[in-house]
């Protein structure tokens, strides 16, 4: 995407809506930076149209160009949307920026010191409309600008992740320790999941069922052996359909042989327990594995 | 005639006899089944109430809750099958330090009791169950075993295993001047679980243990990738005994640290070909430019095994594929070139 | 008469000592132990097939889900001109690859080898027909591993079968260099993708009887053979060999019928002639399932053919026969299978025709008759109907009580059917022998997966 400015609200509107969409569908955060002067009654009013087209200009290379500069009409802020990124990169931004605006030429503006403040919105669901976002996000910059110069104030109203489900099958002959397992994954602590649990005895039962066909991000924790099918055929079959990418593979076997381990990896497995093997191993491995989801 | 006709009525009162014989023991396994069916149904029953419980108990969630204590045997074996599920497929210490103390508890006498009992079968589950569970109260009942009964080899070889388990120090002395013959799967199984001093402690005492444990021991450190045995397998590669020498090349294969190149270059040349094969396999851990020339001999060795492990071997190296590929084209030697072409695969 | 019937009460109440022994152990404890063991003996699997269109599948399935560290399974389809081969390659997806083969015996060309993209250590070999033996020593050559098991085309595996018919070999420190597991029935069972679910009995009196036979055959003969190493056949639908041994031996005879009956007598013979201390068991507890014959004229053809093969066996080593050099091999277990098993039907049909005779000659044969008579009931019925009950009592396949009585029941009518039926079937073995005829023993499948076989036993429900 390129980087605009001065747009109109509306399209504005309608480029940041399109964004929080995506946020949703790819699992990847958007910033929303709030950026004013601070020591803005120094500047020249009569100037002030060319002073806000050479911070914009600045800002502009500042940025990537996946990123996005709005200017406010009329006033020294802009709105930066900076792609892929959360609270943690907005403020990393921000400190360079801050550093960078003092040693930079191309500014030229008869040797006035710019002093920026600003205020960030992680955006993590597609919630929340964008004049609420554009309130709280310039109530925040006051504040922010009240303070004193270089400082961030945090909006955390749109950080919220939306709630996913993902499915969840355990493949596991015996009765109890698959019972276990399913205790163990619905005690479990996650953050931006709900988990929707399913046991089966075996692969064939899971193949047969409709279970595996919604969208959902879907882990799977089988036994290598099972009767009838084994899982290493329902690993195949499963990387062989079109959206297999939502499939997350735990195999859990009970042969030690590396050769085995290196297949299954091979064949599509994403991680490999060999039993007997520590609960909370697995827990923390799948927590790993869901929270990675969100970039 | 007359013999005939006696003949007839015994073997007519003979089949009598048997048939009502038949007929009893027919009634009792009617019985016996029928109550076996109603146990493994209240068995199952049991588990379904109890798995829960167990779970919050063994998850810290809850104090020990007094109904988790078996009143009877089918209580007792259907808490086995829980503790089994768990200690076969979880590995947690916490887990199991309860299923120990609850076995010590609550379960020793029933085992106890199988201990002394006459049936070989009874008292061989006990003897699994003891080392499942770790009840090492009733470590001084095994002990008496011993004295008491003879033993067939496999319940020595429980009670071995039990030994190691609750009596490292006794056991260790023991084992190095072992009585009893076991068999390689058994002596493996021993030395697997010991702790590295207790091997390196053994390793001194080599010399001392027949020759036969010797070639298990060093297959062990293979198994168990023991670093710090390195030196000594490479000691043992010039040993003259070739079995030694073998089995201390595997297992440096195993362990998969090799460094000093010229350790092995005389094997090129060994009478036995499992010697020249382990070196194919060793050669894979250096640059292939290094040890192409004896691979590529290796490769047109006599022995089959020998030529299809230096091939592999070969066709694994970065860059290995293009070498056999030029070796094909300009080889004399078709069983080497067979093999060659089976490592390319579908590529040529 | 007596001699025959002593020496299987013996056998029986042996069995009955060493089944009690093991009575209630809990095998699960110890297969657990072995199932992690690394040093356990990677094992190859080999499946000749030749037309098991129907059957193959199943098997392949039940090998593929095996307990077992470390296995590879090699399919070997002997020239087969049904659609066998396309069916593995379809479900299992099977690829072409280029495969050097060690030609350690002698065997007819091998044209593909395939590899499965499902699981890496499934292959499939295609070679030209050349009989069950010779497809066998193709497997053998193509095996990487230092123990294989054969398995028929239509058998399907207990999940823990090769765990424990190897386990004899591991804890002899490998003195033992071939054992063999029991066979049961499969008809009836309820198989699905290879696994046994329910275990009922068929409804058809000739398998009930032939389970019946089998269940007899084990207790009777097996255990206690086993026990004293003088066993001569494990059955070839489920055994496990040393290669190292069978390579050196020769591997399968191609010219006998019998050839899984002629390996272990050649086996015997070869330790004996070269002095080594090895011994050949019989685990009792791993199962394989088999498919057995559901008409009178295949099953005739497959009683036929076994009879040959013992005929031909015994006849290629008769100079093992009491000779002293051979051990217990010579001097025991050949005299009994000469005698018992291979004369024996001979002998016994002679005394059923001298009942029928006897009606019709008088008083003085007619009291002979039935002593005869009263003997083949005891010998026949009787002593199945324990052997059933062992059977029960120790391991309890079929469960329940109604299965049970009616094992028992049919069993008691042995001698007024089945057992002169099999004896004809048997006797005429001695003529083919005579005039020299060969075949595969191809048998007609109905295929033991749940659908096929449930269609087919509807149509046929009385």
């Amino acid at each position: 995407m390129i980087s605009k400015y001065s747009y109109g609200h509306t399209v504005t509107k309608q480029i940041i809506n399109a964004l929080k969409a995506h946020v949703v569908r790819s699992r990847t955060a958007i910033a929303a930076v709030f950026l004013g002067v601070y020591n803005e009654s120094e500047f020249d009013v009569e100037r002030l149209p060319e002073t806000l087209e050479k911070i914009t200009v600045f800002l502009k290379n500042e940025t990537r160009n996946t990123d996005m500069v709005f200017s406010f009409a009329g006033k020294l802020k802009w709105l930066i949307i900076l792609s892929q990124s959360g609270e943690r990169e907005a403020t990393a931004f921000l400190r360079r920026l801050y550093v960078s605006v003092k040693n930079n030429d191309i500014l030229d503006l008869e040797n006035q010191e710019i002093l920026f403040s600003a205020s960030v919105a992680e955006i993590g669901n597609d919630e929340g409309s964008f004049e609420k976002l554009v309130t709280e996000g310039t109530l925040a910059l006051t504040e922010s600008l009240s303070k004193g110069p270089e400082q961030i104030e945090y909006v955390t109203t749109f950080k919220k992740r939306p709630l996913e489900t993902v499915k969840v099958s355990i493949l596991e002959e015996n009765d109890v320790f698959r019972k276990v397992l399913y205790r163990t994954i619905e005690n479990l602590n996650l953050n931006n999941f709900e988990t929707e649990i399913k046991e089966f005895q075996d692969g064939y039962e899971f193949l047969e069922s409709d279970w595996y066909f919604s969208s959902h991000t879907h882990l799977i924790i089988m036994n290598d052996i099972l009767p009838r099918q084994s899982g290493l055929d329902v690993l195949h079959k499963i990387r062989m359909l079109p959206n297999n990418k939502k499939f997350i593979v735990f195999m859990m076997t009970k042969r030690s042989s590396e050769e085995d381990m290196i297949y299954a990896y091979e064949s599509g497995a994403d991680n490999y327990f060999i039993k007997p093997f520590n609960l909370r191993l697995l827990e923390v491995e799948i927590k790993r594995t869901l929270e990675r989801l969100w970039t | 005639m007359d013999i005939i006709k006696i003949s007839i009525d015994t073997l007519i009162k003979g089949i009598g006899v048997l048939s009502f014989i038949l007929i009893l023991l027919s009634v009792h396994i009617v019985i016996k089944s029928s109550k076996e069916k109603a146990e493994a149904g209240k068995i199952k029953a049991y588990i379904q109430n109890k798995q829960d419980l167990w779970y919050q108990y063994f998850n810290d969630e809850i104090v020990l809750p007094v109904e988790l204590i078996p009143n009877n045997d089918i209580e007792i074996k259907a808490t086995e099958e829980i503790f089994l599920a768990y200690i076969k497929n979880i590995s947690n210490s916490t887990i199991e330090e309860k299923i120990r103390k609850f076995s010590n508890q609550y379960l020793r006498q029933y085992y106890s009791g199988f201990l002394l009992s006459r049936k070989w079968s009874l008292r061989m589950n006990a003897l699994y169950r003891i080392i499942d569970f770790k009840i090492d109260s009733l470590a001084p009942e095994c002990k008496k075993l011993e004295k008491r009964t003879k033993l067939s080899p496999e319940e020595h070889f429980q009670l071995m295993i039990i030994y190691s388990m609750f009596n490292e120090t006794d056991f260790i002395k023991e084992f190095a001047n072992l009585s009893v013959r076991l068999s390689e799967y058994e002596y493996k199984k021993l030395l697997v679980g010991f702790k590295s001093e207790i091997l390196e402690h053994l390793m001194h005492q080599m010399k001392e243990l027949p020759m036969i444990y010797r070639h298990y021991f060093i297959d062990i450190l293979g198994i168990r990738r023991e670093l710090g045995f390195l030196p000594f397998l490479e000691k043992n590669l010039s040993h003259n005994n070739t079995e030694i020498r073998i089995r201390s090349l595997k297992a440096i294969n195993e362990i998969g640290i090799v460094s000093n190149l010229d350790k092995y270059k005389p094997f090129l040349k060994a009478s036995q070909w499992e010697e020249r094969l382990m070196l194919a396999k060793i050669l894979g851990a250096f640059p292939l430019e290094q040890v192409y020339t004896y691979l590529e001999e290796l490769l047109q060795d006599e022995n089959w095994w020998v030529r299809s492990q230096a091939a592999q071997t070969i066709g694994k190296s970065k860059d290995g594929k293009s070498r056999l590929k030029t070796f094909i084209a300009t080889a004399q030697d078709q069983y080497a070139i067979d093999m060659a072409r089976e490592v390319l695969g579908g590529e040529y | 008469m007596l001699v025959i019937i002593t020496t299987y009460t013996g056998m029986l109440i042996f069995a009955f000592v060493e089944l009690r022994k093991q009575y209630k152990l809990d095998k699960n404890a110890s297969d657990d132990d072995y199932i992690d063991a690394f040093y356990y003996k990677p094992l190859s699997v080999i499946i000749p097939a030749y037309n098991e269109e129907v059957g193959i599948v199943d098997s392949v399935r039940s090998a593929l889900n095996l307990k077992y560290p470390q296995t590879e399974l090699i399919i070997v389809n002997d020239g087969s001109k049904d659609r066998t081969q396309e069916v593995v390659i379809e479900q299992f997806q099977m690829k072409k690859i280029p495969k050097v083969i060690k030609k350690q015996i002698r065997c007819k060309p091998i044209l593909q080898v395939y590899q499965s993209e499902i699981h890496h250590n499934l292959y499939l070999i295609e070679k030209e027909n050349g009989g069950k033996a010779d497809a066998l020593n193709a497997g053998i050559n193509f095996a990487r591993y230092p123990y294989f098991c054969s398995i028929d085309g239509d058998s399907i595996l207990d999940e823990k079968s090769l765990l424990r018919v190897m386990k004899p070999i591991i804890m002899s420190n490998e003195e033992v260099i071939a054992a063999g597991g029991n066979v049961r029935i499969a008809n009836g069972l309820d198989v699905h993708w290879g696994s046994v679910y329910q275990k009922d009995l068929p409804d058809r009196p000739l398998i009930l009887m032939q389970i019946i036979e089998y269940t007899r055959a084990f207790m009777m003969g097996r255990i206690s053979l086993a026990k004293f190493n003088l066993i001569l056949v494990i059955s070839g639908a489920f055994s496990v060999f040393a290669k190292k041994w069978v390579v050196e031996a020769g591997g399968y005879s191609v010219q006998t019928i019998g050839e899984d009956m002629e390996l272990i007598v050649k086996l015997h013979r070869f330790l004996y002639d070269n002095k080594l201390n090895k011994r050949i068991e019989f685990v009792p507890d791993p199962v394989c399932w088999t498919e057995a014959p559901e008409t009178f004229s295949v099953l005739r053809k497959q009683r036929r053919r076994w009879h040959q093969g013992l005929i031909e066996s015994l006849l290629k080593h008769k100079k093992m026969t009491l000779n002293p050099r051979y051990g217990k091999i010579g001097m025991i277990s050949f005299p009994y299978f000469w005698v018992v098993e291979c004369f024996g039907p001979l002998i016994e049909l002679g005394g059923y025709i001298y009942i029928v005779v006897a009606f019709f000659l008088g008083k003085l044969y007619f009291e002979f008759a039935i002593m005869l008579a009263l003997l083949f009931i005891l010998y026949g019925s009787v002593l199945s109907a324990f052997a059933i009950l062992m059977e029960t009592w120790s391991v309890n396949v079929y469960a329940g009580i109604r299965n049970f009585f009616r094992l028992i029941i049919v069993s008691l009518t042995e001698v007024f059917w089945f057992r002169p039926l099999t004896l004809v079937w048997r006797c005429e073995a001695f003529i083919h022998v005579i005039l020299g005829r060969k075949s595969w023993g191809s048998m007609d499948r109905v295929g033991l997966s749940k659908k096929p076989a449930q269609d087919e036993r509807s149509n046929q429900s009385k």
